[in-house]
């Protein structure tokens, strides 16, 4: 072979290359309006991402780039110009696949490491596994569509697409390859990652310690609140402070319920019967002593741990001399029968005894 | 084209559709059960209410498709139009495997013994084919009771006074009446009335390895979530299914049933999933597609025997077509009386289902389904603004504060509101379309006027501060979703088409059932009674059958 | 949507078609336009329509906050095909109304003054020879009343009602809080 047109050869596909790599480079650098946000489906996404908490964060920090994952992602970039190309499709048309919303966790853990430590340790790090394949359950009942509601909002599919048979009677199995170790609630499930939020400001003069806590209070009457739901049904969210409040009863008598709107999340999936009987069906609301009280009073919101939960109010010793924590509740023990969520004085007090006591 | 083999093939995989196939194949007739639908899927329509089977605004929760589902609408003057399932006046019913089973409000109501004795019990009526059915209550009644059990009725036993004599309770208690329910009930019982919960095809507890009902708001119109409704698709068509006996085919549209030179029939022809024509061959025929497209089935199977249709040398398919004009009257109330606890519907009384002075049959009463959102901005009483800033207040105030009872009204059948073919109109799949004509009986207003009167009593006697009637039962024809009365079943083989059993007189081989065999549609909300038919047809199937044909 | 649900066999169409794309890109930049069906200034009078038909009062927000035009917008594009023409022709006759009667665009109008207009328009009493198409003024209206009510009172994913705002107005619930019963089938056991 002739040398030169060899060396040619050589030379114009380095260049090539070099004008390419250099090219997705700057491409990958470059201000997301020129780049994955020129096309105007994506661009309402922009604009919310433009006012969120994530603004200074790079597209392709949490969606990756078309290099980001091998063969995999250049599949996955490929797809969306393509759809671009072949589909008319408008921004609430499109949604993260549920692939897609695992892989991003992981990008959230480059930034979020104690936040996916602590929900790696409580029981919504529950896989599909977990929930679908209990035995107690499936005997009893046939699982259905509504499962998903709660447990993999983001599954792609219908409940007979992931478990079989679907009878009361078993064996049961996964279907759907590779899911049973995936995760049923991630952080999308409460979290809109592009939800427009102010970032947390420096306190205006640290002159005044006090004055901090009133500017910060105001700051954060107003903020969003971090949280929302996912909701499955409409493939959107609705922001904690959006959600419905729960209007919850003891018997006849109307509960208070915390003004934390983070408690409107919890209440979806840990909800009541309809008539919303508080400690009824999955619902954990605080009725008796501890009425008016958040989830999160006593949960921390990612491991929903609460050792320790009592001693942020209650001075080790109660009224009748006896020690918080080691009183005879379900926080003590697990078999009490005064479960801390709605245990009362009369539980333990006999009524009358109160009433003159307090006479 | 590929042919294949069956006993039997069951044409609509609805009430009566999946009760066949399983009675069937249970006892070893082998059964292709035909389904133009797919089978439905709960997670495309989630609590939406423009996608709702009750309000389709946008789509249809379970089907047909629009575009490819005309049907002619034939004006009183004769003009012809075109109308999508969108339309009320298309009479729309859902295509999916179960049909309306899937997203009904599963009210479960046995016909009292007068609503299959009118004629002998009103006497002729003018203008009106009116008679009696050919089979009675208590030749139903174990039908009745196989319908309640094998799919699933809560409800309570006797606290109806007006029923007629029943030999075993419901397999579930009833449900609660809610708060509109409770008032209603004291109303009514303070008018010297018999109020009591409505028997629903709907689990109050677990049943069958399905769970208990939730209340989810988004009831009526919708599939289950929690699959605690009980409809032919999570009931029969399952156990069918196992048997190994039936074969479900979904996205089959059927064009014909195919007949032999002798008249018997031989098969059908269909278009597959893929728009595919097939054939299947079998020995005999089940129609139980609903009123007007059993009868479209039949009109569109000519031949030289049958040159006017299948089993219609007489003329009376596509006849006598009915449905349920709704009547009532609603109140505003001072509290909150909607808990929008799903179905909504609870309480209902029977007094004015027969011996009211002056008309003929009556029709149950019942507190409402959910009026959601859109729909409630719809219903506005007599005068109030359809728009705008009173608009806006009427429907955040009175949301949960309007409440009615409205019901069912017996409508008299007419010989000429009827289904037919459309000369030209073509489906997607080039087959002839239904086209509705004809009236209503004009005694239908007058019955409804008083049903409408006696509910307005009720309301007001519960406290409402406003109230008005709203009455039913004028224009045409009837059908809707409780479409009935096309291919009558009779003694007499000149005025009925199908016999007590639903065997064609002029066909041995081809039977129907559904709302189409019914001789009047009752005072009540059919399905459980199209339920009954088909346990009675399919029981005269499977006792006279010998193996490949009929004994006789 | 999948945006990654491309066959193997389609792989190597869509690495060309990619590519292609990607030189493409200048034409994907035209501006962002929000609108499927409505021109900018048909939005903004219908806006104001639907405003009108449902408003802002002292119970909360009206069609404008929950977005009721941007389902219209996208129901006349996907499903009201029959629709169009009506909006397409209609909307300019309601603003040669306003112009004649008022001296301005409908959406420029005192509140008060929009309204009396569409109160003439629904009994079909806006002049004759400034409406001047053979669209029903009063079937029009009601079409716009349905639609308006369908994009507030109906469910987000079809482009209004933001937030579930009506269902906030109305004390509705949503999502529903309304747990699963199978804690009680455990006791019964």
């Amino acid at each position: 072979m002739n040398n030169r047109i060899f060396f040619a050869i050589t030379l114009v596909v380095i260049i090539a290359i070099a004008v390419s790599l250099s090219g997705y480079a700057a491409w990958n650098a470059a201000n997301p309006e020129k780049t994955c946000a020129s096309c105007h489906e994506i661009n309402p996404s922009l604009e919310m991402w433009q006012i969120s908490s994530h603004r200074d964060i790079n597209c392709k920090e949490c969606h990756g780039t078309a290099m980001s994952n091998g063969f995999h992602s250049i599949k996955e970039k490929t797809g969306m110009v393509f759809t671009h190309i072949r589909e008319k499709k408008l921004n609430s048309d499109i949604r993260l696949t549920e692939t897609q919303v695992i892989e991003t966790m992981d990008r959230c853990a480059n930034c979020h490491q104690e936040e996916q430590k602590k929900w790696k340790s409580g029981g919504h790090a529950a896989a599909y596994a977990d929930i679908f394949l209990n035995k107690a359950h499936n005997n009893m009942e046939r699982p259905y569509w509504d499962c998903f509601r709660c447990h993999g909002m983001h599954y792609e599919g219908n409940i007979y697409d992931l478990i079989e048979p679907v009878s009361t009677r078993g064996p049961w199995q996964i279907i759907d390859e590779g899911k049973e170790n995936d995760p049923v609630m991630t952080c999308m499930s409460c979290h809109e990652i592009h939800a427009g939020n102010d970032t947390r400001k420096a306190a205006s003069s640290l002159e005044d310690p006090k004055a901090i806590f009133y500017e910060r209070k105001e700051a954060n009457a107003n903020r969003n609140p971090k949280a929302g739901l996912y909701i499955r049904a409409d493939e959107m969210y609705l922001r904690a402070d959006h959600l419905p409040v729960p209007e919850m009863y003891d018997g006849e008598r109307k509960l208070k319920i915390t003004p934390n709107p983070l408690q409107s999340v919890c209440v979806q999936c840990h909800s009541p019967n309809w008539q919303h009987q508080a400690g009824t069906e999955d619902d954990r609301t605080p009725s008796g002593v501890h009425e008016g009280l958040a989830c999160m009073a006593c949960h921390e919101t990612h491991s929903n741990d609460a050792t320790n939960s009592c001693t942020k109010c209650h001075p080790v010793i109660s009224n009748c001399g006896l020690d918080h924590e080691t009183m005879n509740t379900s926080y003590f023990d697990p078999e009490s029968p005064n479960n801390i969520h709605h245990v009362k004085c009369t539980d333990c007090h006999d009524e009358e005894d109160l009433l003159r006591n307090n006479n | 084209m590929k042919k294949k083999q069956y006993n039997a093939v069951v044409i609509g995989a609805g009430a009566s559709g999946g009760i066949i196939a399983k009675e069937l194949s249970v006892a070893g007739i082998s059964v292709a059960l035909m389904e133009r639908g797919d089978w439905p899927i709960y997670d495309k329509h989630i609590n939406d209410e423009l996608i709702s089977q009750r309000t389709s605004v946008l789509a249809s929760v379970s089907g047909p498709e629009w575009e490819k589902n005309p049907r002619v609408y034939v004006h009183p003057d004769g003009r012809r139009e075109t109308v999508l399932p969108n339309d009320g006046r298309y009479s729309p019913l859902a295509a999916c495997v179960g049909s309306g089973t899937v997203t009904y409000g599963a009210m479960a109501w046995r016909y009292l013994r007068e609503d299959f004795r009118l004629k002998s019990t009103y006497g002729p009526v003018e203008g009106s084919t009116l008679d009696d059915w050919p089979v009675s209550y208590d030749e139903l009644e174990p039908c009745y009771e196989k319908a309640e059990w094998e799919i699933g009725v809560s409800g309570e036993a006797g606290a109806n006074p007006f029923e007629a004599p029943r030999k075993k309770g419901y397999p579930m208690p009833p449900f609660e009446p809610g708060r509109d329910g409770e008032v209603f009930t004291a109303a009514a019982k303070r008018l010297g009335l018999h109020p009591f919960p409505i028997p629903m095809l709907r689990n109050s507890i677990p049943y069958s390895g399905r769970p208990g009902c939730i209340r989810n708001r988004t009831c009526v119109g919708f599939q289950c979530p929690v699959d605690a409704k009980n409809g032919s698709q999570n009931t029969v068509i399952p156990v069918a299914l196992t048997t190994g006996n039936c074969d479900l085919y979904t996205n089959s549209k059927v064009a014909e049933i195919l007949t032999q030179s002798s008249g018997s029939v031989k098969g059908i022809r269909y278009f597959d999933e893929n728009d595919r024509e097939q054939i299947i061959e079998s020995d005999i025929v089940v129609v139980t597609a609903s009123a007007t497209e059993s009868a479209r089935l039949l009109l569109n199977s000519t031949s030289n025997l049958f040159p006017n249709g299948l089993a219609n040398n007489n003329d009376w398919v596509g006849r006598n077509l009915q449905g349920h004009a709704y009547t009532g009257a609603f109140g505003l109330f001072e509290e909150d009386l909607k808990e929008f606890a799903g179905p909504g519907a609870t309480i209902g009384l029977s007094d004015f289902n027969h011996h009211n002075p002056g008309i003929i049959g009556g029709g149950v009463l019942c507190n409402e389904f959910n009026r959601l959102p859109y729909a409630f901005s719809q219903t506005r009483p007599p005068g109030e603004p359809r728009w705008g800033k009173s608009h806006k207040e009427f429907q955040i105030k009175y949301l949960k504060r309007m409440v009615g009872l409205h019901g069912p009204i017996q409508e008299m059948p007419v010989f000429d509101s009827r289904v037919t073919i459309d000369p030209e109109l073509r489906d997607h799949w080039g087959i002839p379309v239904v086209a509705l004509s004809g009236n209503r009986h004009p005694l239908d207003h007058e019955h409804c006027k008083f049903l409408s009167a006696r509910a307005e009593e009720i309301v007001k006697e519960a406290g409402a501060f406003r109230t008005w009637q709203t009455v039913g039962g004028r224009g045409g024809p009837s059908g809707h979703q409780h479409q009935c009365g096309t291919i009558r079943m009779g003694n007499d083989p000149k005025t009925s088409v199908v016999n007590k059993f639903g065997q064609a007189h002029e066909v041995d081989n081809l039977f129907v059932s559904d709302g189409s065999v019914f001789v009047s549609g009752g005072g009540f909300n059919p399905v459980l009674t199209i339920m009954a038919v088909a346990y009675h047809t399919s029981g005269y199937i499977v006792k006279n059958w010998n193996g490949s044909k009929f004994k006789s | 949507m999948k945006l990654t649900d491309t066959s193997r066999r389609e792989f190597l169409k869509t690495g060309i078609l990619g590519i292609g794309s990607v030189m493409m890109l200048p034409s994907c930049m035209k501006n962002y336009t929000p609108w499927q069906f409505f021109t900018e200034e048909e939005a903004i009078c219908m806006a104001a329509i639907c405003e009108q038909i449902i408003p802002t009062d002292d119970h909360g927000p009206g069609a404008t906050y929950a977005g009721v035009i941007f389902y219209i917008d996208k129901q006349l594009d996907e499903v009201f095909t029959w629709d169009r023409d009506k909006y397409r022709r209609g909307i300019p006759a309601i603003q040669r109304c306003a112009v004649k009667l008022h001296g301005s665009k409908f959406e420029a109008l005192e509140f008060s003054t929009q309204t009396d207009m569409l109160e003439s328009m629904e009994s079909g009493k806006l002049p004759a020879e400034a409406w001047n198409c053979d669209i029903n003024q009063g079937n029009l209206f009601s079409t716009m009343v349905q639609h308006t009510m369908q994009g507030f009172y109906g469910s987000p994913r079809h482009g209004g009602n933001k937030n579930y705002i009506s269902y906030r107005l109305m004390n509705l619930d949503y999502p529903y809080i309304v747990g699963q019963n199978r804690y009680r089938h455990l006791k019964a056991q």
